[in-house]
């Protein structure tokens, strides 16, 4: 190892991943849980061997997970749950039955005691019940992630399920092109008024452009960097779905999504230089068509918004107090803040449901809402500082997990999804400070699947290593 | 500081540790909230029943079966149900005119020209709470002049807010 990648071993916990799973073996707090689970497994395992059920669960565990993948911006949030729990059964079955190693390291340890640190918040909320059912959605959204742990460990698990996502994104994107070309109507009041361009934000399957836009960032993430590295034919195919996301992502005219999507365009570019740059550093004209490339494409989209005046109205209302959606998020942001002075260090509770109750009592008379509208605010609001932290803190350990990953010895196919999972968390972090679909299954789901896919690529087989240059 | 074991300074299973804190704190939480401590004790200022008078004007109504008295409907918040109040009166009246008679007095008569536009005065009542920013009712300021929207099986309407009485428990 050389030596800038062990700082960022340091900084990602990577070296903390034997410890901590030799602490998951040791550990006597969960020995009520896992001793049972092993008498169970001890028991049960030696009549399945060599069964059919043992040779086709784990394909039928993994075809329930790219399932929910797939079927994520079709489903109501009750199907999706329910799909998760069908999912977690055969997943739960998989581990009974079939003996593995599971990646429980340093970050599954920062992911396990987020999601417990939810009790905690519940216990501190003067509304316990309420903050009881949003906490049950985010323990869905940990079986989720624990599915995708179990379920995604190959690489060719992890490519399905990337085929999943990006077909479904195509079939998605497809139909919001066509509300474009049809000029579908809104399904609610998402224009604005004092516009002088009548436009047309498509919605998709999702029922909401923000939603559509906020589902399309990491899906057009996991597209583009699954490119690489695949046939020809394949890659091609793959661009034109990534471009048919960009496209429906524009049409949304959501403008949190459009600064996302520039902030998901830096972050993937500084990607592509962190992997590749062993590579492109050899060649100096490859450096400068690159820069080229960069700079021709930053000046193609100011062009591009300069020359169409619908587009330039609505790239100037972000830079207004008086759009009526910016002032409504002002007003939200600061009675949010008002409440995290008085409720900062313990929180309200999880889940919108004691938001929206609680924000009764703090809210400006006329700005009802449902959520604060910035997620940092808003896990700040629902977990209290330690929370906050936690949450924080988990992002970028998984982002600096991610940084690792890029200059470690792992094959390419593990440092691309890496890649991918990075650009996602950076899309999804900026279009949350100015939005709430974060909190939303389809999105929060793919959030989640980021999260899992950087755990399970960071301690992927370095057996099938190709050498770095 | 943890070493092969998964133990901090040789001593405690990091996730033990972990479970540990997490239980206290959450403990420690329940007693804080068990004890009153939590600021919004302050902010409410009394805890009762209020009965609001919406005025719905000139809805078009043809069957006037569908306002019910005792029905359950939800408050909603930027289009989504909120918390179901119950509706404790309705009064109903027929569009109404102002003429002069040969005398150039006032009379007021029926418009019978729309039969089916009607003025309804609807009374929902439902738990309530008073802070310093007035009544609070299920998501919602109930001040007069504010308006609220009614989802009921039968119909769903936009009210201006007339009257708000508070009862303390």
């Amino acid at each position: 190892m050389s030596t800038p990648s062990s700082a960022w071993q340091r900084w990602s916990l990577q070296g903390l991943d034997e410890a901590v799973h030799q602490g998951f073996q040791n550990s006597v707090a969960l020995a009520p849980l896992r001793k049972p689970l092993l008498f169970l497994k001890q028991r049960i395992q030696p009549w399945v061997t060599h069964s059919y059920t043992q040779r086709y669960l784990p394909y039928l565990s993994v075809f329930f997970t790219f399932l929910l993948l797939f079927s994520l911006p079709f489903t109501s949030s009750g199907q999706s749950a329910l799909l998760v729990l069908l999912c977690s059964a055969f997943s739960f079955l998989r581990v009974l039955l079939i003996k593995e190693r599971y990646p429980l390291g340093a970050l599954f340890l920062w992911v396990l005691i987020f999601i417990a640190w939810g009790l905690v918040a519940s216990a501190f909320s003067p509304f316990f019940k309420l903050s009881l059912y949003g906490y049950a959605k985010s323990l869905t959204y940990f079986l989720c992630y624990l599915c995708f742990l179990i379920n995604l460990r190959t690489v060719r698990a992890m490519r399905g399920s990337l085929w999943a996502i990006a077909v479904s994104a195509v079939v998605v994107s497809v139909y919001g092109l066509y509300q474009w070309h049809i000029d579908v109507p809104p399904l609610a009041l998402w224009d604005d008024p004092e516009s002088s361009y009548t436009l047309t934000r498509v919605y998709s399957f999702l029922g909401n452009p923000n939603l559509l836009a906020g589902y399309l960032l990491p899906t057009l993430s996991f597209t583009v960097f699954f490119a690489f590295e695949r046939p020809l034919l394949t890659r091609l195919l793959l661009g034109v779905a990534a471009l048919l996301q960009v496209a429906c992502i524009y049409f949304t005219y959501s403008r949190g999504a459009w600064i996302a999507l520039a902030a998901w365009g830096g972050a993937a570019f500084l990607c592509y230089l962190m992997l590749f740059w062993h590579r492109i550093g050899q060649s100096k004209a490859l450096k400068v068509l690159l820069f080229g490339a960069a700079t021709l494409s930053i000046v193609g989209v100011i062009g591009f918004i300069a020359t169409n005046p619908a587009l330039l109205e609505r790239v100037r209302s972000l830079f207004t107090t008086e759009h009526s959606s910016n002032n409504f998020r002002v007003n939200v942001w600061r009675s949010s803040l008002d409440m995290i002075k008085i409720y900062g260090l313990t929180g309200i509770g999880m889940g919108n449901k004691v938001f929206v109750k609680m924000y009764t009592y703090y809210m400006a008379t006329g700005f009802r809402a449902l959520s604060t509208y910035n997620i940092f605010l808003e896990v700040w609001l629902e977990m209290g500082l330690i929370g906050f932290l936690m949450f924080s803190g988990m992002l970028a350990v998984h982002l600096l997990r991610c940084v690792w990953g890029f200059f470690s010895r792992l094959a390419l196919s593990f440092r691309l999804m890496l890649g991918a999972c990075f650009c996602a968390i950076v899309a999804l972090a900026t279009h949350g400070m100015v939005d709430t679909v974060f909190f939303r299954p389809p999105v929060q789901i793919l959030f989640w699947y980021a999260l899992a896919l950087i755990t399970l690529c960071s301690q992927g087989e370095t057996t099938t290593v190709e050498p770095l240059d | 500081m943890i070493d092969t074991q998964g133990k901090l300074w040789g001593r405690i299973n990091i996730i033990d540790l972990s479970l540990m804190i997490i239980v206290v704190a959450a403990l420690s939480g329940f007693a804080y909230i068990f004890m009153g401590q939590s600021p919004l004790e302050k902010k409410i200022q009394a805890t009762g029943e209020a009965a609001v008078t919406i005025a719905i004007r000139g809805a078009r109504v043809q069957d006037p079966d569908i306002f019910k008295v005792n029905e359950k409907v939800f408050l909603t918040i930027r289009n989504q149900r909120y918390e179901p109040v119950v509706i404790s009166g309705i009064e109903m009246m027929p569009r109404k005119t102002v003429f002069l008679n040969s005398k150039d007095q006032p009379v007021i008569v029926e418009d019978i020209s729309s039969p089916e536009l009607k003025d309804i005065d609807v009374t929902f009542t439902h738990g309530a709470e008073v802070t310093d920013e007035g009544v609070i009712m299920g998501g919602h300021h109930m001040k007069v002049g504010n308006s609220v929207e009614l989802d009921a099986f039968g119909y769903r309407f936009n009210g201006s807010i007339m009257k708000v009485d508070f009862k303390n428990k």
